[in-house]
């Protein structure tokens, strides 16, 4: 059990805020995070909880507890900050990781990118299988050795990609597909989902689509972006927002499913030009896996199924119905 | 000797110390490190991703040995029965379902498999009015590990005491040595994956070239063994046609149809989170290029007029070599059956029966 009695014990020192890191340091969590409300909030009441930050070797100063508040410190230009000292309390590294943990998960959720940071400190101090069965239900995730080595990888990855995590605007899930990209180029396509404002579905079939293309036809990712049919749905000022996502989305699923996307599209055609009435509906089977095509009828009585059923004997080339490829001869 | 195998280290389960196939193979590898371990349910430990190919772990299984394959109801099976002897196998090809298993790493060998082999027996024997379509193929290589474990010790004579037994020994190795020098041949079937010499050569570290499979196959025909064949998976890539003519006129070269049980013709399938796995682990490959959708059992694979154009393609080609090579499709609907082949057993049942006959056949059993 950590000693918070103790902690309060430690001596008060006051330090050059430019001696202190910007970066969190290895026990602290906080990642992409607004500065601003602690910023007024100190602005209006002072410092009420003191920073806790232990001396490392060489002059190094590690927070262990108060990061934000000291940025917001030293955002307000304040020289000189009032931290309790814990050297001397001889706890160890991890004590000083669990200390700040604990501190802010009473307080407040995690993101995504604060959980990785979570599990990449904890990692260098205690065994794996504890880490997985432990710590991961703590930060609600499940206890899979999967999830922890995505968390891993995420913690070091550029930060344009962390901080739309943090903010929610690309999932996990999209996170493991970008992995599969280049890692020069996953940027970029955090860059268009951003800018396209993909759901989190969206993204998955996007990066996916986009990567499998990029590897089949030997380009990268932006000269596939950089294809005429691409730039011309992006740069058509006559397409709002939504019209652009979804004529990208198309565009890359017929240049990844070309023949997929000309059957669905002949047989489209094919069935619309039998003049069917909306009481009518002809339908292909998902993919065309299955052997059957299908046929929906409306109606509100016998004698309307009747006549519906006489329209379509009726119809002309509605035996001309057939699978819209050419197959292979035996 | 160790085959393809490159094995550094031994890993003894508790409770494998005490069957005498355990003695044996630490015989054949003597001068490996040999760790003694506990048995571990998976694996926990960085690099998820490695499958430890370099690492032999001998254990009991405790599961069954004999089961039938899987199959799915929605696409023909083949009815074929599982042997289970061991998992993972140190080839490498790119497409490997074992590859998704990455929490049971190291090449596993069941080292109670004898104790068993009477149990098993006794089952075989009790459905005399079955046959039995064996196979040790399913979780690893057959032959790839044939002179470590010597698996042809126990299997052979086991199989040769059974009239409605047939053993299919499915390999990509040349590792034929061994069959070769025994004196049993009754019911046994050598059968090699096939592909394009190039698919070969990119997708299938580790596993000798088409030439020398068809060479290894050749020796085994020579010898007196009935030999079948796999293209399985059949893969899309540049100029397929091409390349798949050019193992065909290898096979015509090398191979005499006449002795030939069967061949299947099954496309790339692969479940849906085999392919991270395959794009971490090979990343070069070109397998994923083509255009696949969800299957019915839950996996991938191609678009239907793409998975007919192959099968057509490839029947026509063998069927030009010889007309009566018990082609068959592994995996596949009675409707593609139908437009690739131009006839189908409609069900699982029909393609069990249609195998059996031709098992009957060739060995002459009474089926
Ligand atoms: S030979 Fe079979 S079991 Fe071995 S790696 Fe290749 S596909 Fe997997």
């Amino acid at each position: 059990m950590m000693n918070m009695m103790e902690i309060a014990k430690a001596p008060l020192i006051n330090l050059d805020s430019k001696a202190i890191n910007d970066d969190p340091g290895p026990f602290c969590m906080s990642y992409g995070f607004a500065l601003d409300p602690l910023i007024r909030s100190i602005q209006e009441f002072g410092l009420i909880n003191l920073p806790i930050v232990v001396k490392g070797g060489e002059g190094r100063i590690d927070v262990v507890s108060g990061y934000r508040r000291i940025l917001a410190l030293k955002n307000l230009q304040i020289g000189e900050i009032s931290c309790r000292d814990a050297t001397g309390l001889g706890l160890s590294p991890l004590r000083h990781l669990l200390l700040n943990l604990h501190e802010n998960s009473v307080t407040r959720q995690f993101n995504e990118v604060e959980k990785a940071m979570i599990l990449a400190r904890l990692i260098h101090h205690i065994p794996r299988e504890e880490v997985i069965h432990s710590y991961m239900p703590l930060l609600s995730l499940p206890s899979r050795e999967s999830t922890l080595d995505l968390f891993l990888n995420m913690d070091g990855q550029d930060h344009s990609l962390k901080s739309a995590l943090a903010k929610g605007e690309v999932s996990v899930k999209a996170f493991e597909a970008l992995l599969a990209v280049e890692s020069d180029f996953r940027t970029d396509l955090v860059q268009l989902i951003l800018n396209l404002r993909l759901t989190f579905n969206q993204q998955l079939q996007f990066i996916e689509m986009a990567n499998d293309i990029c590897i089949r036809d030997g380009i990268d990712i932006p000269g596939l972006f950089k294809q005429s049919p691409f730039v011309e749905i992006m740069e058509n000022e006559k397409l709002n927002l939504p019209q652009k996502t979804k004529g990208i989305l198309g565009l890359l699923r017929s240049v990844r499913f070309p023949l997929l996307t000309r059957s669905e599209e002949s047989f489209r055609k094919a069935v619309s030009g039998l003049g069917l009435s909306d009481k009518l509906r002809i339908s292909h089977p998902p993919f065309f896996e299955g052997p059957d095509y299908r046929l929906e009828i409306t109606f509100g009585n016998g004698r309307q199924l009747k006549d519906r059923i006489k329209v379509l004997n009726n119809l002309e080339g509605l035996e001309a119905l057939a699978d819209p490829w050419q197959e292979e001869k035996r | 000797m160790t085959g393809p195998a490159r094995f550094k280290r031994i890993r003894v389960e508790e409770g494998a110390e005490t069957y005498s196939q355990t003695s044996v193979i630490l015989g054949r590898l003597n001068g490996l490190p040999v760790e003694h371990v506990k048995p571990v349910q998976s694996r926990q430990g960085p690099g998820a991703l490695d499958l430890d190919k370099e690492t032999l772990r001998l254990l009991p299984f405790q599961g069954e040995f004999l089961k039938p394959c899987p199959g799915t109801k929605e696409y023909i099976c083949c009815g074929y029965q599982i042997l289970h002897v061991g998992t993972n196998c140190p080839l490498d090809c790119s497409y490997c379902v074992l590859q998704a298993y990455f929490n049971q790493p190291e090449l596993r060998v069941f080292v109670n498999l004898e104790s068993k082999l009477d149990q098993i027996g006794d089952y075989i024997d009790r459905n005399s009015g079955k046959l039995f379509r064996i196979g040790t193929g399913e979780f690893m290589d057959s032959l790839a590990l044939e002179s470590v474990v010597g698996w042809r010790k126990l299997l052979l004579p086991f199989l040769s005491n059974r009239m409605n037994a047939v053993l299919e020994l499915k390999t990509k190795t040349e590792e034929v040595d061994g069959l070769l020098s025994s004196p049993w041949r009754e019911r046994i079937i050598v059968s090699w994956s096939l592909n394009s010499p190039s698919i070969a050569a990119v997708e299938e570290k580790g596993a000798p070239s088409i030439k020398k499979r068809l060479e290894a196959a050749r020796r085994c025909q020579d010898e007196g063994f009935v030999v079948g064949f796999h293209f399985d998976p059949l893969i899309e890539h540049q100029d397929w046609k091409d390349a798949y003519r050019r193992t065909v006129d290898m096979m015509d070269d090398l191979i005499n149809p006449n002795g030939i049980i069967w061949i299947s013709l099954g496309c790339l399938r692969y479940m849906p989170l085999l392919k991270k796995v395959i794009r971490k682990r090979h990343t070069g490959s070109h397998i994923l290029d083509g255009e696949f959708i969800l299957g019915f059992d839950g996996k991938m694979r191609y678009f239907k007029p793409i998975r007919v154009g192959m099968y057509t393609y490839m029947s026509k080609i063998l069927n030009q070599w010889h007309d009566d090579l018990g082609v068959y499709l592994c995996m596949e609907s009675d409707e593609i059956w139908q437009r690739s082949l131009g006839w189908s057993p409609e069900h699982s049942e029909g393609l069990s029966r249609y195998l059996d006959q031709r098992a009957a056949n060739v060995f002459g059993m009474n089926y």
